[in-house]
């Protein structure tokens, strides 16, 4: 042990791992036996009375660090009572104190440590310890300790009562140490709700408040992570800790108020918010004059939106702790004579309400309304009589609006403080807002503004906004009148030619449908519905103009149908009107059916998004009915034009289906796909809906590569519900690999790309979800790919053969990718070697973008396909060096094609990745931008915007190159300088300003600025547009320099 | 607080969206050449933020549509402005963010005429003349404070007339 201590001791500072070493030993051995703590004391001995003061300190420090580290139940009481004298005794030797404080820190943690022993080292150091005089390490120790103490001996410092908290005020006088104060602030806090502090208030508000306003500002590279926000928290918690505070906090915080700076404006702001509940309405009461003569000119004259805010709402917060006040006979109410001045302001600025004044009167006649039931009852009172009787007066349209506004802002104020309709109520439902006096002619008020017949739309807009308003009110509306206004706002979105006053109709029709959807269904589903055509003639361009599109109104259905009961009445409103159409106006173009089918389909991701419950039902209800009406007209015996077999009609209806078929659980999957299977496989249609407008003549077989046409379309149905299915599905076919590949081989076949894609996308799908335990890999390897391989290599066939099994090698590639199965990595290699097969090339290159990009109606997350994370980097890390290679060892033709796999690649990575792989393939895309096509060009800026903005530096590196390349992509001389490619080309010059450093753009500045006027008379205008955006940028390129 | 020239302005609404342009089919053609009309010099202008009050000059009034002539194949325009009251001393500052905005966003080919609107102003004669002499822009540009009071009021302008983010602060022109 005593050789331990001297090695400790006598480490020179430079072999500080010497002594951390020989702490450690010690640690260990006095924890393994609590004896040796006294052997340790005892072999300090010499050391902690020498007449070094380094020496002293030093050996004071291994004794604390030992407390600190040590396993604190091997102390025994009576030791610690010793150490803790011990401790005491020294404070006096200032050269020790540091380390004594931290070794009474360290003790006070122990268990063992007693209340007496509390008192004892609290007292030694309030009385010992001139605080202030020490370092910050030994201040934070004081804090540490106290609030170790005030943690766990509150009952035993209160006898101290007075004497502590006076020590206290005087350790933290003139205290600067951000890390110390916010451990303080919490400290404060602590004292002023547990100690009397009636001796000492203003001491203890002295020493806190002159910290007020925090101007303090964390260093750039600060470790401590304490923000001047963590500081005003901490400070404002301490000045609201207690009431007997105001007197003094008030006047002062007044005067901060009309400092100038910002920071301080708000601060006071939000303290005196935070203060007002505490300090209650007799102590705000004497100041609540100057209180609204600071707060209005922070509001009128607000320098931001964040400071108005705040501002309003510590006027709020006043108002409603006013309102709580005792009322002293009626005038003297403290509410009613804080409002008097402030309903008089307002009301003087609202005689002009057109003036830019008058929007934040009505802001603060809000706020202050909001607080409470009687400021809002007495506001209301006050103004609103005068409001109407000059919305009577005036004549000025623009004036109304404005007036309207105001109101519009009371009945904000009144569903805040009074409640929702609709919503269960969280307020007394006791007060009813005092607007209800005034109900009809607000009524009145609002339609008549919507009737005006003037020029004004913002009138009649203000006039729906009030309707809306009123509706959401709590109990205030009866049914009749809600009825009413609902018919206004329909008139409005049917008749109406202003799309805004549309727009804001329909957007509170939307709005009411989820909380009173009762009224929206019986009133306005049926009008809209009314509206739309029903006959040939109905669709007659003549009448039409009169009335809205149907495109519009059924818009319009999408916005307000998805509530349950509301979507139950509008699937059948659409079939019955796509069963007119199909009996009616066969011969009408496709637009509308399309638009109805649309609209269910918008409507049901709405749905799904919002997990509606009632989705399911749809699967039975719904989707046969649609597949009915698909298959059967291609089995009649007349082929000729029907709606229902148009490719964009399938497409929507195959929407449908998945967006349904995606939230059944799997054995209603496993129903449905027997189903389907039956219909598609076998030509049983009999579970479809019968219809006797359409007898089966002929036999249903739409998996073939030789059926008529309109029935392979159908497959694009087939296609969407094998994708939708889960994973634990089961397919009802004996042979997964066999009927997998036969649909390979009508796929390669078929002459109908339409058919060919569906059979792709399902083979892939199949391929990629049923792979279970690599249960398809023979099958892959041994018999799919060379099959593909050998077709695709077949010289003397058929290019579209060739193409088309290109294309399913393409897919299935996409589907070992998404499940990282190594066979993809391979093939994605082969599909290099096509680039330099004529023609062929060219498709595999693109065919890059499949395999990596997204795919919104196949192989996706929600139609549950395996998709393994970081699939995209890890076949863009296989790939990446393949194509370098292949670049670098190609001929220019050749070499296109590269460079489009490369685009593709790289359009598709993940950021984070692309931006570390970059640099190295610059010079290739570089390249690319000399090849005259239009998509790889503009594909490529694309990238070199990606680097501007997150890898600056790397852009700065290449600008000598890329600013004149970049600039000739401007010139619209040029055809393959497409309008896309010279937008893409200025948005990426517009960019570097904003994240290059000054000083390297400044020696292109003069030229690009130049170059960039011709584009400015390009003839595109949305060309232009960019171009004026760009140059603006380098025109601020460090502000101060530049003219025009 | 400065006193402001005009403490109290009215205030417009500025029409939503983008621009009050309309989308046509031969926007996306790459031939169909779009001329330059008096919608989009004044989509260019619109959006400039008032020296004194953190608004557009759209929402003040101050620049219309209908008060801008242009000829595309002639190569002139006219800007006409109104102050939002007659004896406004930031008449010509105003005058010159137009300038400058046209000066940076339209091509050389055009002549640009700025003026205020008649008997809008009580020295209109004067402004005018300051507006519409090279040297004297030149001049003030080389001004940097100037110039930097400019810049912060077209920071705000876009081309497609949208305010981007009119920043209230303190008054620029104290």
């Amino acid at each position: 042990m005593d050789r331990l201590i001297s090695t400790y001791i006598l480490a020179q500072t430079d072999s500080q791992e010497q002594a951390d070493a020989a702490i450690q030993d010690i640690v260990k051995d006095v924890g393994t036996n609590p004896a040796k703590l006294l052997s340790l004391v005892q072999g300090l001995g010499e050391y902690l009375t020498s007449d070094e003061a380094f020496v002293r300190s030093k050996a004071t420090a291994l004794l604390s660090t030992t407390l600190a580290t040590l396993d604190q139940s091997k102390v025994t009481g009576s030791a610690v009572n010793v150490l803790v004298e011990f401790y005491c005794d020294r404070l006096t030797d200032q050269a020790c104190v540091p380390e004594l404080l931290k070794g009474l820190l360290a003790l006070s943690k122990f268990d063992k440590f007693t209340s007496v022993d509390c008192i004892k080292a609290a007292k030694a150091i309030l009385a010992l310890v001139n605080v202030q005089t020490y370092q910050q390490t030994a201040r934070h120790f004081v804090f540490l300790f106290f609030e170790s103490v005030l943690n766990r001996h509150t009952q035993s410092l209160k006898t101290m009562s007075s004497d502590f908290v006076f020590g206290f005020i005087q350790c933290l006088d003139g205290e600067k140490d951000p890390r110390n104060l916010l451990l303080a602030f919490t400290l404060i806090k602590k004292i002023i709700q547990e100690f009397d502090i009636a001796q000492h208030v203003e001491d203890l508000f002295e020493v806190t408040f002159c910290y007020f306003p925090i101007t303090f500002r964390p260093p750039p590279d600060d470790p401590y992570g304490i923000t001047s926000e963590h500081l005003k928290i901490g400070l404002r918690d301490c000045l609201a800790a207690t009431p007997y505070f105001a007197k003094f906090a008030l006047p002062l915080l007044l005067e901060k108020l009309s400092s100038s700076s910002g920071g301080a404006k708000k601060d006071s702001m939000e303290t005196i918010a935070a203060c007002a509940p505490v300090y209650g309405s007799s102590a705000l009461t004497p100041y609540a004059e100057e209180l609204w003569s600071g707060l209005q000119n922070e509001i009128f004259h607000a320098t931001g939106d964040e400071l108005e805010q705040v501002a309003l709402n510590t006027l709020q917060v006043i108002t409603a702790e006013l309102s709580m006040g005792v009322s002293l006979g009626g005038s003297n109410d403290p509410v009613e004579k804080f409002l008097r001045p402030i309903i008089t302001d307002c009301m003087t600025q609202l005689q002009q309400p057109e003036l830019k004044l008058a929007k934040p009167s009505g802001k603060i006649l809000k706020a202050c309304a909001m607080a409470s039931d009687p400021a809002c009852t007495s506001i209301t009172l006050a103004t609103i009589p005068t409001l109407l009787s000059q919305y009577a007066a005036s004549e000025q349209s623009t004036r109304k609006k404005a007036l309207l506004d105001v109101l519009l802002d009371f009945l904000e104020a009144s569903r805040v403080l009074y409640g929702s309709a609709g919503k269960p109520s969280e307020h007394d439902t006791d007060f009813v807002t005092p607007l209800l006096t005034f109900k009809d002619r607000f009524f009145e008020l609002f339609t008549g503004a919507i009737m005006s017949s003037n020029e004004y739309n913002a009138l009649r807009l203000a006039g729906v906004k009030g309707l809306h308003g009123m509706i959401l009110l709590r109990e205030f509306l009866s049914e009749t009148e809600i009825s009413y206004a609902v018919q206004y706002f329909v008139r409005i979105v049917l008749e109406d030619p202003d799309t805004e006053l549309q727009e804001t109709a329909l957007k509170s029709l939307a709005s009411l449908a989820s909380i009173m959807p009762g009224v929206v269904r019986s009133i306005a589903l049926p009008a809209f519905f009314e509206m739309l055509p029903t006959s040939q003639n109905d669709m007659d361009v003549d009448t039409i103009i009169q009335k809205k599109s149907p495109e519009y109104i059924l818009s319009a259905v999408t916005k307000i149908g998805q509530e349950p009961t509301l979507f139950a009445d509008v699937v059948p409103q659409i079939l019955e009107k796509i069963e007119l159409i199909l009996r009616d106006f066969a011969g009408a173009n496709t637009t509308y059916p399309i638009s109805l089918l649309t609209t269910l389909l918008t409507l049901l991701r709405a749905k799904a998004e919002n997990d509606h419950s009632d989705l399911p039902q749809y699967l039975n209800q719904l989707v046969p009915h649609l597949i009915g009406m698909c298959v059967l007209p291609t089995v009649s015996s007349d082929d000729g034009n029907h709606i229902m077999k148009n490719a964009e009609i399938l497409d929507v209806v195959a929407g449908i289906t998945r967006v349904i078929m995606i939230r059944v659980d799997a054995s209603a999957q496993n129903d449905f796909v027997k189903t389907i299977f039956g219909i598609f496989m076998n030509g049983d249609l009999s579970a479809l809906p019968s219809t006797t407008q359409y007898a089966q003549q002929v036999p249903f077989t739409p998996l073939l590569a030789n059926s008529r046409v309109s029935q392979q379309n159908t497959s694009i149905l087939f296609a969407t519900v094998i994708d939708g299915c889960r994973q634990q599905t089961v397919l009802p076919v004996e042979d997964l690999q066999q009927f997998t590949g036969s649909l390979v081989e009508v796929a390669i076949q078929t002459a109908n790309p339409i058919q060919r894609m569906a059979l792709s996308k399902t083979v892939a799908t199949i391929l990629n979800k049923f792979n279970k335990r690599d249960a398809l890999q023979p099958f892959i390897v041994q018999q799919l790919i060379p099959l593909l391989h050998t077709r695709i290599h077949q010289e003397q066939a058929l290019f579209e053969e060739r193409e088309a099994a290109l294309i399913m090698y393409i897919w299935v590639t996409k589907a070992m990718v998404l499940s990282t199965n190594a066979i993809g990595y391979d093939m994605g290699g082969e599909l290099m070697n096509i680039f330099s097969i004529p023609r062929l090339g060219k498709v595999a290159a693109d065919g890059f973008n499949l395999v990596i990009g997204e795919q919104h109606d196949v192989l996706t997350k929600e139609t549950f396909a395996v998709i393994r994370l970081l699939y995209k980097q890890r076949f863009f890390n296989y790939c990446i060096p393949v194509l370098v290679k292949g670049f670098e060892n190609s001929s220019d033709e050749v070499r296109h094609n590269f460079l489009i796999a490369l685009s593709h690649v790289l359009r598709n990575i993940p950021k984070q990745v692309l931006l570390t792989e970059l640099p190295p393939l610059v010079p290739m895309l570089v390249h690319s931008l000399s090849f005259p096509d239009p998509e790889l060009k503009a594909s490529t800026i694309e990238t070199f915007q990606v680097i501007t903005k997150d890898a600056p530096n790397l852009m700065a590196d290449h600008l000598s190159t890329l600013t004149p390349l970049l600039l000739d992509l401007t010139n619209a001389s040029d055809p393959a300088n497409t309008m896309k490619v010279r937008t893409a080309a200025l948005k990426c010059l517009g960019a570097q300003p904003k994240s290059l450093p000054f000083t390297a753009l400044r020696p292109y500045k003069t030229h690009v600025l130049k170059e960039l006027e011709k584009s400015l008379d390009d003839r595109k205008r949305m060309v232009r547009r960019e171009a004026v955006e760009c140059r603006s940028q380098w025109f601020t390129l460090n502000g101060s320099i530049g003219s025009a | 607080m400065t006193t402001l020239i005009n403490q109290n302005p009215i205030i417009y609404e500025a029409s939503a969206g983008n621009s009050t342009r309309e989308w046509r089919e031969e926007d996306e053609n790459e031939d169909a050449a779009d001329p330059i009309d008096a919608q989009e010099v004044f989509d260019l202008i619109r959006s400039i933020s008032d020296p004194e009050h953190p608004l557009s000059l759209e929402q003040l009034n101050v620049t219309q549509r209908d008060h801008i002539q242009v000829s595309d194949e002639n190569n002139t325009i006219l800007v006409e402005f109104t102050p939002t009251i007659p004896h406004c001393s930031m008449a010509t500052l105003i005058g010159l963010c137009i300038r400058v905005r046209l000066l940076r966003c339209l091509p050389s080919r055009f002549k640009v005429d700025i003026s205020v609107r008649k008997g809008t102003h009580q020295s209109e004669h004067a402004v005018n003349k300051q507006l519409n002499d090279k040297e004297r822009v030149a001049a003030a540009l080389e001004n940097s404070h100037l110039l930097e009071v400019v810049n912060q009021c077209l920071a705000t302008a876009t081309s497609g007339g949208v305010v981007a983010n009119i920043v209230k602060g303190p008054n620029p022109a104290n």
